[in-house]
Formats: structure tokens, sequence, C-alpha cells
């Protein structure tokens, strides 16, 4: 069963975000900062698969957990969410890094999941 | 408005740089005129000396040229050549509308008479005695033309028998009949030095003045008094009150006395400066003496003094405050189009930035909304519990949001609530992604 980290720190979407992938049978890890998020993997025996990670976090943001992880745990198997795409800076920071995100509202059905199983299998041999 | 307010802070600068600029312009200002008022006044007095050394100059030239012509004529005394002189310079000298200022030559004996007491005609520049019509009209202006001699001539005798070593002399001023006149003479004395008789010209004041003053004395208050101190002539109110202090002073005496001293070292006669008080107001008199006999003052106003300098540093300050005027004014404007432009932004980026809070709070609550239609829709929950719970829960809380935010935007447009400036409504709704540089922190 893949597991899937979900970094936001909204708790009502988190919680709906939650509730998707765990009835899509993915395990599903929450943290609503980025100190959760490192302390889960502090503690986690295993990287998770994938990690959704909001951009805008009350202690920090995305792409700066991004990089810790990145750095601390050579994990980079990270899906950005953000609903702050209007933003000329988040757009700037997006595509200078060239790493998936998801606008919200997500579309589970028709875009998240999709994605999710091919991103997961590309890393599994 | 506080000190920190923007609309204070930029007109403080303006105003400071205005202030910077009036420094500068303020010294220059005085400097300039402290240099103009200087330069004017140095300017001013040398002009009123350069013309009082020319008045002196005609003064000492009327009296020795007088001096020598009676010299001249005493030595023809008691000669063959008397009665000719006699009959010559009474003839020749007594035309009173000629360019001389000689009113008349005679001979006074020692008792004072004239020898002869009457003019033989009064003749004009062609040696011709005057027509009977010219003669009238001359008449009306000087009616002493026939006869222009005072009643006696005693005070010029007694001035020689007073003194047995006075050769020549010059007398205080003369009230005559319409006119103040004086008297130039020389003596003949025999060989015990006894007065034969003395040869005079008489001057009068006013051809005096016409002849060798007035020329160069245009413009001045200039005053003229005799040894006595009665006055020859003042040209205006000042120069007479002017005369009137320097004389109740008891300067007179002393600055003819000065004459006197400059006469014997061969020099025209004394020069001086001074200042005078009159009502309140300084004034400057420079003065010259003809030798020991007269004093010739000009009194000049001080405020006058300089007056060409003090109107050109009237302009330039005009001129400068104007400038400063204007830029102050210039200043103002800009500050103030300056503050609209500024405002104008501040209100349009904070609206930018509100408008992305509120799309952010929608954004989150709509993933919440449709993310559980969808998985009612897509069949991930059936059960009717764990449905009931989701929509009483996160559902429920994101609608309660978007409702909240929609009473908040109705507030706003009332009027109700004010935008801060980063966009903020209340605490809590912005996130500022430029706050810490690649991402930012919830604020």
């Amino acid at each position: 069963m893949s597991l899937i980290l979900i970094v936001e720190d909204e708790p009502a979407v988190r919680q709906t975000m939650g509730d998707w992938l765990a009835s899509e049978n993915y395990e599903v890890a929450l943290a609503g900062s980025v100190a959760e998020a490192e302390a889960w993997f502090a503690a986690a025996g295993r990287p998770p698969d994938a990690a959704l990670i909001d951009i805008k976090l009350p202690d920090g943001n995305g792409f700066a957990l991004a990089d810790i992880l990145a750095s601390d745990h050579g994990f980079d198997r990270v899906i950005f969410v953000t609903a702050f795409f209007w933003e000329e800076e988040t757009r700037r920071q997006l595509a200078k890094r060239g790493q998936p995100y998801f606008e919200k509202p997500l579309k589970f059905h028709q875009q998240v999941l999709p994605f999710l199983k091919r991103f997961i299998a590309k890393k599994e041999p | 408005m506080t000190f920190n307010h923007p609309l204070t802070k930029r007109w403080l600068f303006f105003l400071g740089v205005t202030l910077a600029l009036t420094l500068p312009l303020a010294v220059a200002y005085f400097y300039l005129g402290d240099l103009l008022t200087q330069r004017e006044c140095q300017r001013h007095q040398g002009q009123i000396n350069a013309r009082l050394n020319i008045m002196q100059a005609q003064l000492y030239d009327a009296k020795w040229d007088a001096l020598a012509d009676t010299y001249d004529d005493t030595l023809h005394l008691g000669r063959c050549e008397e009665a000719k002189l006699l009959r010559d310079t009474l003839r020749w000298y007594a035309y009173p509308d000629g360019r001389s200022f000689v009113e008349g030559i005679a001979v006074v004996n020692p008792d004072g008479g004239l020898r002869p007491s009457r003019l033989a005609a009064v003749i004009g520049d062609d040696g011709r005695p005057l027509p009977a019509e010219r003669l009238a009209e001359l008449k009306k202006r000087t009616p002493w033309l026939e006869d222009p001699w005072l009643p006696s001539y005693a005070f010029v005798a007694k001035a020689f028998s007073d003194d047995p070593k006075l050769e020549n002399w010059q007398s205080p001023l003369i009230e005559a009949p319409g006119r103040l006149v004086f008297v130039v003479a020389s003596a003949k004395r025999d060989s015990r030095g006894n007065l034969s008789a003395a040869v005079i010209l008489q001057h009068s004041v006013d051809r005096l003045w016409r002849d060798q003053l007035a020329p160069a004395s245009r413009g001045l208050d200039l005053w003229l008094v005799d040894g006595q101190g009665t006055q020859a002539l003042a040209t205006s109110q000042l120069a007479g009150a002017s005369l009137k202090r320097f004389v109740n002073a008891g300067l007179l005496a002393k600055v003819l006395a000065g004459g006197s001293q400059a006469a014997d070292k061969g020099q025209l006669g004394a020069a001086g400066r001074l200042g005078q008080t009159l009502d309140g107001e300084k004034l400057i008199l420079n003065y010259r003496s003809q030798n020991g006999d007269m004093v010739l003052g000009v009194a000049s106003r001080e405020s006058d003094l300089g007056a060409q300098g003090a109107s050109a540093l009237g302009y330039l300050g005009v001129i400068s405050l104007w400038s400063l005027f204007m830029l102050a004014a210039a200043g103002a404007i800009y500050t103030m189009a300056a503050l609209r432009d500024e405002a104008r932004t501040v209100e349009k980026r904070t609206l930018q930035r509100y408008a992305g809070t509120v799309s952010h709070r929608v954004r989150n609550d709509l993933a919440t909304v449709l993310g559980n239609l969808e998985l009612i829709s897509r069949g991930r929950l059936t059960d009717l519990e764990a449905i009931k719970q989701n929509l009483d829960g996160t559902v429920a809380e994101a609608l309660a949001d978007v409702q909240a935010t929609v009473e908040e935007l109705e507030r706003l447009s009332r009027g109700e609530v004010e935008l801060a400036r980063d966009g903020q409504l209340g605490s809590g709704t912005m996130y500022d992604i430029a706050a810490s540089g690649a991402g930012g922190a919830k604020q």
C-alpha cells in the first residue's frame, strides 16, 4: 500500500484530501505545518511514496519544506498544492522548480488520482 | 496628521529643501547688500566730494582772481592811470547780466566813500552803453543796476585801518537792497602804512551762485555760509537745517580756522566730513572752506547714500523671494501629485492583495466542498453516518467560511470596514509570499 503524506494547514481541506486518498486505498499521513511534517519524517520508518504539500503554511512554506526534505532525507517526490496560483511569485517559483503541482480546488477523480498513480508507478522498478 | 504621515514627511522634505536654498540666498542677499551698499555709498560720497572740490576751487578762484585784480589796480592809484582806471573799470565791469560774477569795481577812499560814487554807464559785452529798453528790462530783475554800490564802504577802510599789515581782505556777507553781497579788497597804503585808498570788487552771492556753484551743485543739498554765520544760500530745507546745526554746534569757527591754516600751506581750504542727526535721521555732511572766509557744505541723508545699490538689492530680494515661492509651490504641487499617485498605487495594491486573500479562502472552501461532493458522487463515501459527519463538519465549516467571506465583502462594499494597506481585513486572513523570501508565512 502506497503511503502519501499530506501537508496542509487548513484542517477541512486536509481532512477531505485524506478521505479521498484513503478511499483509494492509500495509506495517509497528515501534517498541518512544516514542523509537523519534519517531525513525521523524523519519526517515520520509511519515506512516503509521495507528498502533497501546500505551498502556504503557517510556519514557512511548501518550497522551503521540499528543500529541507530533499537535503535532510533525500526525498524529492513532492507534489505542490496551492490556492495562490494567481500570485506571480508562486507561479515563478513553480516554473523555476519544475515540480508537479495542483491548483485548488482539487479535482480528485479527474486529475489527482490518475496523476498520483502514474507518479508513484514511475518510482517503482 | 502625525509626523510619520507620508504627507507630513514629504511636505517637510520640500520645506527642508526650500529652507536649504533659502540659506545661501539669504547669505548672498546680505553679503551682496553689504557690498552693494558700501560700494554705492563710496561711489556716491566720491561724487559728492568731487563736486565739492570743483566748487571749492571755483570759490578759491573767485576770491584770488578778485584779489589779483584789485591788487593790480592799487598799483595804478595816485598815478596818471588812475583817472582812466576809474573811468574804465566803472564802465566796464558794471554789467550785471554779463558772464562775469563781478558786480562792480571801485576805489574806496579812507572815509569809506566811493570815488566817484556813481556809475558812468551800464555797458554790454560790446563795450557800448546798453539800449534803454534792454536796461529797463534788466532793471526789473536788478533794480540796483545803475547804482550797485552800498551807501558806505567804511567797513573796508576800518578793516585795513584796524590791521596795518593787512593787504587783502574779503568781507563777510552784507545785506544790500534785494541781494547779499561781499567785497574783495586790496589796500593802497602810504609810506607810513596808513591807508590811502582801497580797490574793491563787489560780488553778489546770487551771481556767485549762478555763475560758479550752480553748475556743479545739481541735485545736492548745498549750503554756503560766511565767517559770521550768515547764510549765503541753502538749496533745500534739509541744507538749511544742516547749516543751522553746523553753526549752532560751534563748528564754523573751527572749520574756518582749519581753512586759514590750509590756505597758509597753499591749499584751497579745509575739507572734511562729519555726521549729523536731524529729527532722528542721520545725515552725512561733507564740507569745504574757501580759505578762512566761507564754508560750503553738502548734506546727504545716510539712507539716500547707496540708494541705487539698495534698489538693486531690493530687486534681487524680490526675485529671490519669488524664486523661493515658486520652488515651494512647485514642491507642494509635486508632493500632492506624488501622494495622489502613491495613494492610487497603494489602493490598487491593497485591493489586489485582498482579492487574492478572498480567492485563497474560497478556493480552500471549494476544495473541501467539492472534494466531499466528489467523494459522495463517486460512491467513495457510502456510509450515511460518515456522510452526515462530513457534511456537518468540514463541509459546513467551508460553507460557513464562504458565507463569512461574502458577508465580509458586503461590509466592505457598504464601507463598514476598511482594508489595511497590506490588503488585510482584520487579522489572519493574509498570506504574503514575499514576506519570507521564496515562500511566505501566514501573518
